[in-house]
């Protein structure tokens, strides 16, 4: 039986406050300290180490702009495809560091935050990946018309 | 889709701007090469001040490259272990003795960035890190 459409509505929503709590939070730990953040990222080698300073001071606020774009009425579809494209990078460089056996914490949540081991952030990653590309499928179906809902 | 993907563009571009604005105002900005300046030394250099003196060796690889081989006498030390590693080294260091921090090769980081925090944790007064890392350890033990 398929869920009406305003639990969808509800369900849609409650995801998507989570999703943007989830990147408002990792962006704010991040952009405090843009030294700390590229250094955690300079730590997975995947990047040359002229470009990790200048993401330490661009992903947080990619990560705080996806929350503000997914609270938000207007920007609402690019928040959930950014929300999908960061999640996939993130698993990218934690699923690779893990791969190279590389003995790093993630850093994925700031200074304070981020001492959380690599397979438990990969669990993470994938999870916020798969919370993503189903609120963005739930979101491209409500643009095409295929259902209407107060989310819209 | 479309407008999706012109949203999404116009994300990353407002993100650009307090980006922009940080990197201009705020006070802790990311040094240039990710990791805070720390001498480099040659493996030659490295074993001529072995000569005089004990050399503490800090091998900032993970377990596993450590435990198939690591320069004789190093502690292993770890951003991720840094709290369980750490007492270890700071027992096995001694003030006089100059620290030598090293890791896979010469595009590796981590050596540098261990250097760093062990400098800003314990008073070390000469600390480096060894260029090429146990990479060129090994091939100049092998000439």
């Amino acid at each position: 039986m398929e869920p009406s459409p305003q639990k969808v509505a509800v369900g849609l929503t409650a995801l998507r406050w989570l999703l943007a709590a989830v990147f408002l939070v990792a962006g704010v730990s991040k952009a405090v300290d843009p030294a700390a953040t590229a250094r955690a990222i300079a730590h997975y080698h995947l990047l040359p180490a002229w470009l990790a300073p200048w993401a330490g001071w661009y992903v947080p606020w990619l990560e705080i702009s996806c929350g503000l774009a997914l609270l938000s009425q207007r920007l609402r579809t690019g928040g959930w495809l950014l929300a999908l494209l960061l999640s996939a990078s993130f698993a990218v460089f934690t699923g690779s560091a893990l791969l190279r056996g590389l003995d790093i914490r993630c850093g994925c949540f700031g200074p304070g935050l981020g001492s959380l081991r690599l397979p438990w952030m990969l669990a993470f990653d994938l999870a916020l990946l798969l919370l993503g590309s189903f609120g963005l499928q739930q979101r491209l179906r409500l643009s095409r018309g295929d259902v209407r809902h107060p989310d819209q | 889709m479309k407008r999706g993907l012109r949203e999404l563009g116009v994300i990353c571009l407002l993100a650009m701007v307090p980006a922009l604005l940080a990197a201009w105002l705020q006070p802790k900005r990311p040094p240039a090469s990710g990791a805070d300046s720390i001498a480099s030394i040659s493996v030659g250099q490295a074993s001529a001040l072995g000569l005089g003196q004990t050399v503490l060796w800090i091998d900032a690889r993970p377990e596993a490259a450590f435990k198939a081989g690591h320069i004789p006498g190093a502690w292993r030390l770890t951003e991720g272990d840094w709290e369980t590693l750490l007492p270890h080294v700071a027992d096995a260091w001694s003030p006089a003795a100059p620290v030598i921090v090293y890791c896979d090769h010469l595009t590796c980081d981590s050596s540098r960035q261990v250097a760093a925090r062990l400098r800003r944790e314990l008073p070390i007064e000469r600390i480096y890190a060894l260029e090429g890392g146990w990479e060129r350890w090994n091939q100049a033990r092998k000439k």
